[in-house]
């Protein structure tokens, strides 16, 4: 996916709740990629121009299991603790 | 419709300076802008609205460029290796210009690498010889035969010898000639020879590794010899001894192969490595295969027959 499908998404997804300026995901892209989390490759995009792919590497994969379960282990915390408050 | 898009592209363009290393991300973000702006529009906004839509909705944009150029710099510090293959990628889009920087690094080094061990052999490393910075070499200069650098007879050289004992601790002469000595099995071989006076390794500090070094009755011309007369004695090069008996420990008394006459008496064997290092005028082996003790004596009859070189250390 391209940076501006990227962004789209996000905001479809997240069902706009998220309304983050839609510059702020290119440092993002650009810090995961020197972290080799994803690699950036240039195509052709669907409305045939050059753009840049971004998509994740076998690390970036990694990461982001562990990620993902260290969030939901810490959102289920965050959540117990104001259920109980 | 799509002119007033050109056009809007054309500014948009203007809008993102072009410079080299920003190039990429210029386009990446004016991508990113151009379909916002076409989604925009595909919203029904007319162009001049979505085009101010879709910067607005994007945010700062030379702010974002600064961010990624920040996670760029500070990836620069983060990962050497990630610039290595950089530099790579790179240098393969010119390999002209690859190839010049290797060959100008190529005869750099080899240059200097030349240079240095020239330097390092002639200037900087000292000789292998036990107090190498006293050893001084002597020749004979004939301003009459206007002949320079001539070497010694044995008769000159015990002159010289006697004669300096004022100035040098010690004094020894060399002689090296090709020799063709018989092998087992009728064969023959082509040995380097050298003729050197009994105290030349414990002057230079070579070590004999299997035997003895020469003593100075191995010097003593044959007729002064006790009787029945011992021959010559031979030191052995360590590299000859390996090459022609195979390292054998119990060569030590035996005498070598000679045609005719007994051959010189083995009585040791050189520790690997030593050479014998001459001036190239000298035009002398380097690693003779056989050391034999100088017995000629004064040898009068030969005085004028110069064939040895001489090395002397001072007091």
């Amino acid at each position: 996916m391209h940076g501006w499908a990227i962004a789209q998404r996000i905001q479809q997804i997240s069902e706009e709740v998220l309304k983050v300026q839609q510059g702020s995901l290119y440092p993002a892209l650009h810090r995961l990629e020197h972290q080799g989390w994803i690699r950036a490759k240039w195509g052709a995009s669907e409305n045939n121009r050059r753009a840049k792919y971004y998509s994740l590497t076998k690390v970036g994969r990694q990461k982001l299991a562990s990620e993902t379960s260290k969030w939901s282990r810490l959102s289920a915390a965050v959540n117990l603790i104001l259920a109980e408050g | 419709m799509s002119r007033r898009l050109d056009s809007l592209r054309l500014r948009l363009r203007s809008l993102f300076r072009r410079h080299s290393a920003d190039e990429e991300l210029d386009e990446e973000l004016r991508f990113h802008i151009e379909r916002q702006i076409e989604q925009n529009i595909a919203a029904g906004f007319p162009a001049v609205e979505a085009h101010r839509k879709a910067l607005r909705e994007f945010g700062g944009v030379s702010q974002t460029k600064d961010e990624c150029r920040d996670t760029r710099g500070f990836a620069h510090i983060e990962s050497g290796w990630r610039d290595i293959l950089y530099c790579f990628r790179t240098l393969t889009n010119s390999p002209g210009f690859v190839a010049i920087i290797i060959i100008t690094l190529a005869l750099g080094i080899g240059v200097a690498t030349a240079i240095f061990s020239v330097t390092n052999a002639v200037l900087l490393r000292p000789l292998l010889y036990r107090d190498s910075d006293r050893l001084v070499l002597a020749w004979l200069d004939f301003y009459k035969s206007s002949m320079s650098d001539a070497p010694f007879s044995n008769a000159k050289f015990n002159d010289l010898r006697d004669g300096t004992q004022d100035v040098f601790e010690e004094m020894s002469s060399i002689m090296v000639f090709r020799a063709i000595v018989p092998r087992e099995g009728g064969a023959a071989e082509r040995i380097s020879k050298a003729h050197v006076t009994t105290n030349f390794f414990s002057m230079m500090g070579a070590r004999v590794a299997l035997g003895h070094d020469f003593t100075t009755a191995d010097g003593q011309p044959r007729a002064a010899q006790e009787d029945p007369p011992q021959g010559d004695v031979a030191i052995l090069s360590h590299e000859y001894w390996q090459r022609s008996y195979g390292g054998d420990k119990s060569v030590i008394g035996r005498a070598m192969r000679a045609s005719g006459t007994p051959g010189p008496r083995i009585i040791g064997v050189l520790a690997p490595g030593f050479t014998l290092l001459l001036p190239a005028r000298a035009t002398t082996e380097r690693e003779p295969d056989v050391w034999i003790a100088n017995n000629f004596g004064y040898d009068e009859a030969h005085r004028g027959m110069g064939s040895h070189r001489v090395i002397g250390r001072r007091k």
